[in-house]
């Protein structure tokens, strides 16, 4: 078991470390990054100026080395967290993204949670009850979520619940009841597959040996299902909706945007637009971080709850 | 197919007299579906406008005229044209310029499948085949990809380069081959100890010929699935992509943009926000329906899983 947790987090390290370099490149891509960085109307000393400040000037690899371990005491490279200053509000990159982390968090989460409470009984319903209305109710409505792009599916709800209803904000972040459009429109992708994830894995599951067994000891259906079946079904399910937190941390960038939601992705929308890559190099990296943290986390829980799961 | 090719005569008689092919099996069973039917019928229908546009289109898309600008489906002008879902804010016809966005989502769409189904197959085939160190680094670079927050990568990488056709293929690529290579990866691990591989090995065959000859087309009905999977997916990427403003630029129509600009009217004119959405739904609702269909026939083994 230790020795599979240490190989776990070395290879997080690598991915992170490789993900490092992507967020370091992404910048050289043009070639030219003064050429992103600064207004069209800089004369070509500015861009000198400008060249020398960031270090732009000199060879690639003494600019990764200083990427990665600073070139001063006022910036101190991105292995001690530190991107730089935002260009556009002069403040420390990691702390304006940092700031918007709790947003983000919150409508992950809600959606997750409106996810599961669909879900979960939908697709237990549909698998005990296979070929029934409430199957077929539930396999158009996984089909619907995921052919429906979030975004439009916010506009539309913000039509029906706040302009024609008038029940609830159309956008923003202080009411309490203003999360619950943002998280049915993120989370509508999220419920459909775990939906789907839940009715296959408790038809497998109940396709076995030892359901019939249970059954034909002459177990009560209800329990066979909530104490065999259940049961048995929850690991690949606890799996899909680990994945799809971590998902939804870095995939309600749209949904943001539309209800002006004051999370992470907004702010990268809002810095590509002012050229402040200070801002989205270090969004980029922080959600990456939590990205592999969540599903590192899930693999050593499945690993413990599984000990079937080998450490080799 | 391509392994009937130097078959004796005698047991290419046989395959001849044995029936339907898998195609006409396939074909059969798509009449039985109707929900598949309905959704190769929307695909069909958004690529047939996609290639030929000016056939179906009422009105030009860019045609602007602010006297009509604003208007309820069914408006009907001075001059007796019908706008049937309505004008938009600078008075063009929105049903117009519905038909001629579904180009942009399409060529985006096919052409990131296509993309990163080929950067994906050739990686999967190199790591699964060759295993070992070769497999690792490939398998960290994937999860590299994978841990990344797709959307907000994909959309600095256009904002970077420049809004443009190839670059939101580029930057959409940039990812999803790690789908296929995964799927590839696992399949060529245990294709390439069965006897006909070992055999074409031993009989003196190249790696390159026995990837190209022998793996590639036992791994292609489940590439051909998760291609049909991820259409759905990028159509709908490239219009978030449009409606954050990294698509394609005004004027030309795309459904994401269209759906931005009716953003700022949803109090007084929905139909600028609904009718592009239908028509970006049912596209990828289309192509999922196939989706589903094709894992079915192609893949007994998912359909075992799921159904």
């Amino acid at each position: 078991m230790r020795a599979y947790i240490i190989r776990g987090v070395l290879q997080s390290l690598i991915v992170l470390w490789l993900v490092l370099l992507i967020v370091f490149l992404m910048l050289q891509m043009t070639g030219d990054p003064a050429d992103v960085l600064m207004p069209d109307e800089a004369t070509v000393e500015e861009v000198a100026a400008f060249n020398k400040e960031m270090g732009f000037d000199q060879p690639i690899y003494v600019q990764y080395f200083k990427f990665l371990f600073g070139h001063d005491d006022k910036n101190l490279g991105v292995l001690r967290g530190d991107f730089g200053e935002s260009f556009y509000h002069n403040v420390p990159a990691m702390g304006l993204v940092i700031e918007r982390i709790p947003a983000t968090a919150i409508l992950a989460v809600f959606a997750l949670f409106v996810g599961l409470v669909i879900a979960i009984p939908a697709g237990i319903l549909s698998a005990v009850f296979r070929k029934s209305w409430i199957d077929h109710f539930s396999s158009v409505l996984s089909m619907a979520g995921q052919s429906i792009p979030n975004f439009w599916l916010g506009l539309m709800l913000i039509i029906l619940f706040s302009e024609i209803l008038g029940w609830l904000p159309t956008s923003g972040y202080r009411e309490a009841k203003s999360v619950i459009l943002p998280a049915l429109a993120a989370g509508l992708y999220a419920t459909a597959r775990i939906m789907r994830m839940m009715r296959s894995t408790l038809l497998e599951v109940m396709a076995q040996d030892f359901v019939n067994t249970a059954r034909s000891k002459g177990i009560a259906e209800a329990v066979v299902i909530g104490r065999h079946a259940l049961k048995n079904a929850s690991i690949p399910v606890v799996t899909i909706i680990g994945l799809e937190l971590g998902g939804l941390l870095s995939g309600t960038v749209v949904v943001e945007v539309v209800f002006a939601w004051p999370g992470v992705g907004w702010l990268v929308v809002e810095s590509i637009n002012v050229n402040d890559y200070a801002v989205v190099q270090a969004a980029v990296a922080l959600l990456s971080f939590m990205f592999v943290g969540v599903n590192l986390a899930v693999d050593i829980l499945y690993a413990w709850l599984d000990p079937r799961i080998s450490y080799s | 197919m391509a392994t009937d090719a130097g078959l004796s005569p005698h047991i290419a008689q046989e395959l001849d007299e044995r029936g339907p092919t898998e195609l006409q099996l396939a074909l059969r069973e798509l009449l039985k579906r109707p929900p598949a039917l309905f959704g190769v019928f929307c695909l069909v229908m958004a690529i047939i406008w996609a290639i030929v546009p000016y056939l179906f289109s009422p009105h030009d898309p860019l045609a602007q005229d602010l006297v009509r600008h604003l208007k309820p489906p069914g408006f009907v002008d001075e001059a007796g044209n019908t706008y049937w879902l309505g004008t938009d804010r600078l008075g063009r016809d929105i049903l117009s310029r519905i038909i001629w966005g579904s180009r942009v989502s399409l060529i985006v769409g096919f052409a990131a499948v296509f993309m990163s189904g080929f950067i994906g197959i050739a990686m999967g085939l190199i790591a699964g085949y060759y295993g070992g160190k070769v497999d690792a680094v490939i398998s960290r670079i994937v999860d590299a990809a994978l841990a990344i927050p797709f959307v907000l990568l994909a959309i600095s990488i256009i904002a970077i380069l420049g809004a443009s056709l190839q670059n939101i293929v580029l930057a959409i690529a940039l990812r999803t081959w790690t789908v296929y290579t995964r799927v590839v990866r696992g399949e060529v691990f245990a294709l390439k100890e069965t006897d006909m591989v070992t055999g074409a090995r031993s009989a003196g065959c190249g790696t390159l010929r026995i990837m190209i000859i022998y793996l590639l087309p036992n791994v292609f009905s489940s590439c051909i699935v998760v291609a049909t999977i991820y259409l759905g997916r990028m159509i709908i990427i490239e219009s978030s992509f449009s409606f954050l403003g990294m698509g394609v630029p005004p004027p030309t129509p795309t459904w994401g943009g269209m759906l931005a600009e009716g953003r700022g009217f949803l109090d007084t004119a929905w139909w600028l926000t609904l009718f592009p959405g239908v028509a970006l739904t049912l596209t990828v609702l289309g192509v999922n329906l196939l989706g589903d269909w094709l894992r079915d026939v192609l893949d007994p083994r998912m359909k075992r899983l799921d159904d």
